[in-house]
């Protein structure tokens, strides 16, 4: 049976959705204006499928590709051009994800043939020699998400992008839910201190970020959160050893793996510092890791840094920073790659 | 592809300007059937060969119906349909669960058997293409329809984009006719069409997505913990997500075929306005209901051999409705749940008004509530993960537990939803949904409209799939 059998006047609907249209262009385009004026900028959303597009693109990358992995230091702290400046390498991806851990990723990585570029690996101590793994969930959430993307998922997750771009009525901050939660807890919707590209490198801006002490608070609280386990030395150097034949993977393909930590400050350096001593994690899996291992500290143009929130740098600072890290990483690889040819030609 | 996407809007957009271009009715007929495919595609480009599949085979099938007068040979032609057909569903969607099964069974009598893992990709809308080709079939063999005389039209009819993924399952003889002379939305069916997607999508990503998925997700995620208020609270939570999910798309897909000129059946009619489970199934998924009615329960013998085998009809047309929806026995339990209401309510057909009389407005509100509450509760099979868990929460509607997992914000906001949605459908149970928007004044009509545009831009993009897509 027919759904519609009803015969109204054409002219109504004409009436009716020419009043609609510009009712909603009205409001619409009023709403985009106030935010904008609030001081809120379009950003591109940092989910999952904006890394599954990414994931994608590496499939299609050569050798000359540099893949960054990492959490969220790795994706804030980077300004890709610069990097490039000092590196002379072209062609950075990031693969960073906040809040996760770095491992599944490089294993998902090296297991994939069509990846042969250079990989970057962030270390963040507290998740890399956790023997909980609480941050594999996120990562696996993003594997997953890649492994069952569709053409429509990617040509929809494109599609947002742009209109993420664009607009700032996409920014989560300014879903209807979300000014309702602001408001009722007494605060005014504020711009997110991190904003991100379509290529997810992104930059954090010290203006939006909380007042330093409501920041520490948090932090404190994500501390206090941590059940973390630390690992033993046995139980570092049976992961050494497994992230060796992750970096042969790789290499057999022609690429590379070189492993970065990345600076902190402040009350976070100190609590991480406590938790998982230079010497007895970073400075043990360096010393047995057939891969370069950087850490920020060892080096002058990594370490002269201030983190308004210890563990990210101010958007002001990422482009000398990338430079410096460029530059080190281009002449550390440099120098495994003729160590090797030394070790073959023997 | 979702209708709640981007590149639906960009694709439908794409898709009409074609179809209003002055081009030939046949040019029309083939943009619209690749435009289909490409739609298909778009979830899984391999399983296109599915869809072609069904098409080919039940083409060929009514032609030598047609051609065959023998009745045994024309029993083999409709039985290699079926066979191909619900091969097919049987293939894709059960042999999991029928391994399962069997495993279960034997363990039972002491017998160990491990069956192997199946990752068998269930191919998206599967069970609605599958039962629409086979009514063509159907229909073709009883004699209530000659076979189609144009491919063109057949396989525009199996894979008509709006309808293709999850219905409503459109019978040839509405649909095929409609191929025969140019069609082309006039303003009125344009103007009605787009608000009825604007209408679905709003059910679909506001109320059923944003306001409603949360509570129950919550709770039929965490069963164990659910006190007495969460229990309830995600009931009905859920009553309303899988009716705003499901009739929202319905909603979508009519209207976008009524942008293109094309009319297909109303599939859902003030549902939780039901006076009684009879007339639930008169308005609730009425596509499915009413195929399970003509090919399926009648052709058992549906009321014309005494009770006893009216109640047996009724019971194996709801158990294979409800095995129909999922391959898990909790969907088995929910068909059987409706069958049983359903032979029930003809037990006792006549003799409450034999009784008490005709019903006044007291009774016809407590049937209509009555009605909701049974089939809100029923719901609870349809949701949780499995029969045990179902059971769970129906012990836990009764326990004195308070809210772990429900704020009172969700209780207000699931409770002001579902009061609103039963009086709207007790009140517009009769009404025709054009006739009620056009009657409308000017300003409440766009003022709405407009609101659910505004609130469907601005909405969180939580890509949550139709629930019926994975039937």
């Amino acid at each position: 049976m027919p759904s519609s059998t009803s015969s109204s006047d054409p002219r109504l609907w004409r009436h009716t959705w020419l009043i609609v249209l510009a009712l909603c262009v009205t409001f619409l385009g009023g709403w985009e204006i106030f935010w904008r004026v609030q001081g809120f900028s379009p950003t591109v959303n940092n989910d999952d499928n904006l890394w599954a597009v990414e994931r994608g693109r590496v499939r299609r990358t050569g050798p000359d590709a540099v893949i960054f992995v990492g959490s969220s230091r790795m994706q804030l702290d980077i300004d890709p051009d610069a990097f490039s400046r000092g590196s002379g390498w072209s062609g950075p991806h990031q693969l960073a994800i906040a809040m996760s851990a770095t491992l599944p990723i490089l294993v998902n990585l090296a297991a994939d043939s069509s990846v042969s570029g250079t990989i970057i690996c962030e270390i963040y101590p507290m998740t890399f020699f956790d023997n909980t793994y609480q941050r594999y969930g996120v990562a696996k959430a993003h594997l997953d998400r890649h492994a069952s993307f569709t053409p429509a998922d990617e040509a929809e997750a494109r599609l947002r992008t742009l209109t993420q771009q664009t607009l700032v009525s996409s920014l989560p901050a300014l879903f209807p839910n979300q000014i309702v939660r602001a408001i009722s807890g007494s605060r005014w919707p504020r711009p997110n201190h991190a904003s991100f590209g379509s290529d997810r490198f992104g930059e954090s801006d010290s203006t939006y970020m909380k007042l330093t002490e409501a920041r520490a608070l948090q932090l404190r609280q994500q501390w206090k959160r941590w059940k973390g386990n630390p690992a033993n030395p046995a139980q570092i150097t049976r992961m050494t050893r497994r992230v060796n034949r992750l970096v042969r993977q790789v290499r057999e393909r022609g690429g590379d793996v070189m492993f970065v930590r990345l600076p902190v400050d402040g009350d976070t350096r100190v609590r991480e510092a406590r938790i998982m001593p230079r010497r007895r994690f970073w400075d043990h899996f360096a010393s047995q890791v057939n891969a370069s291992a950087i850490h920020y500290a060892d080096h002058p143009g990594l370490a002269g840094f201030s983190l308004p929130d210890g563990s990210h740098l101010d958007r002001r600072d990422i482009a000398a920073f990338s430079v410096s890290l460029g530059e080190i990483l281009a002449r550390e690889r440099t120098a495994w790659g003729n160590l090797r040819q030394h070790h073959m030609a023997k | 592809m979702l209708f709640n996407s981007l590149t639906f809007v960009i694709f439908f957009a794409l898709a009409m300007f074609l179809h209003r271009l002055p081009l030939s009715w046949t040019s029309k007929k083939r943009n619209l059937l690749v435009a289909s495919y490409l739609f298909y595609a778009a979830w899984n480009p391999p399983f296109v060969a599915l869809l072609w599949i069904s098409t080919v085979t039940d083409w060929f099938v009514a032609r030598r119906l047609a051609a065959t007068q023998h009745p045994s040979g024309r029993r083999a032609l409709l039985l290699a349909s079926l066979g191909v057909n619900l091969g097919l569903l049987g293939y894709f969607k059960y042999a999991s669960f029928v391994l399962d099964s069997f495993g279960i069974l034997l363990a039972q009598i002491g017998f160990v058997y491990r069956p192997p893992e199946l990752d068998i990709v269930l191919p998206l809308g599967i069970s609605f293409y599958t039962f629409q080709t086979l009514s063509y079939t159907i229909s073709v063999y009883r004699g209530e329809m000659k076979p189609w005389g144009s491919f063109l039209d057949f396989a525009l009819f199996v894979t008509f984009f709006p309808q293709l993924v999850a219905g409503p399952i459109v019978r040839a003889q509405d649909f095929l006719p409609q191929c025969v002379e140019p069609k082309r939305a006039d303003a009125r069916q344009l103007g009605f069409g787009l608000a009825m997607i604007v209408i679905g999508l709003f059910q679909k990503v506001v109320l059923a997505d944003g306001l409603l998925a949360p509570t129950a997700d919550r709770v039929f995620g965490n069963v164990a913990k659910a006190g007495g208020v969460d229990a309830w609270a995600g009931t009905f939570a859920f009553t309303g997500q899988i009716l705003f999910d499901f009739a929202g798309y319905s909603s979508c897909a009519i209207g976008a075929a009524l942008c293109l000129g094309f009319v297909l059946p109303q599939n859902f009619n003030a549902p939780y306005g039901a006076s009684s489970f009879s007339d639930f199934w008169r308005r609730w998924h009425i596509s499915l209901s009413s195929w399970l009615r003509d090919y399926l329960y009648i052709p058992l013998g549906g009321n014309r051999h005494g009770s006893i085998r009216t109640y047996v009809n009724l019971m194996l047309t709801m158990l294979l409705g409800g095995l129909w929806h999922g391959a898990a026995w909790n969907f088995v339990v929910w068909g059987a749940l409706h069958g049983a209401y359903l032979a029930i309510e003809r037990m006792l057909e006549g003799s409450i008004e034999a009784r008490f009389g005709k019903p006044g407005a007291a009774r016809r509100l407590a049937s209509y509530l009555v009605t909701f509450l049974v089939v809100a509760l029923t719901w609870i099979f349809f949701r949780a993960e499995g029969i045990s868990e179902a059971l769970k929460l129906f012990s836990a509607l009764i326990s004195n537990g308070s809210a772990t997992q429900v704020t009172l914000r969700d209780c207000v906001v699931v409770g002001t939803i579902l009061l609103c949605t039963i009086a709207a459908h007790i009140r517009l149970r009769d009404v025709d949904l054009e006739a009620f928007v056009t009657g409308l004044p000017m300003w409440v009509r766009t003022t709405a409209l407009a609101a659910m545009i505004i609130s469907l831009v601005l909405a969180p993009g939580d890509d949550r799939a139709f629930i019926y897509f994975q039937f």
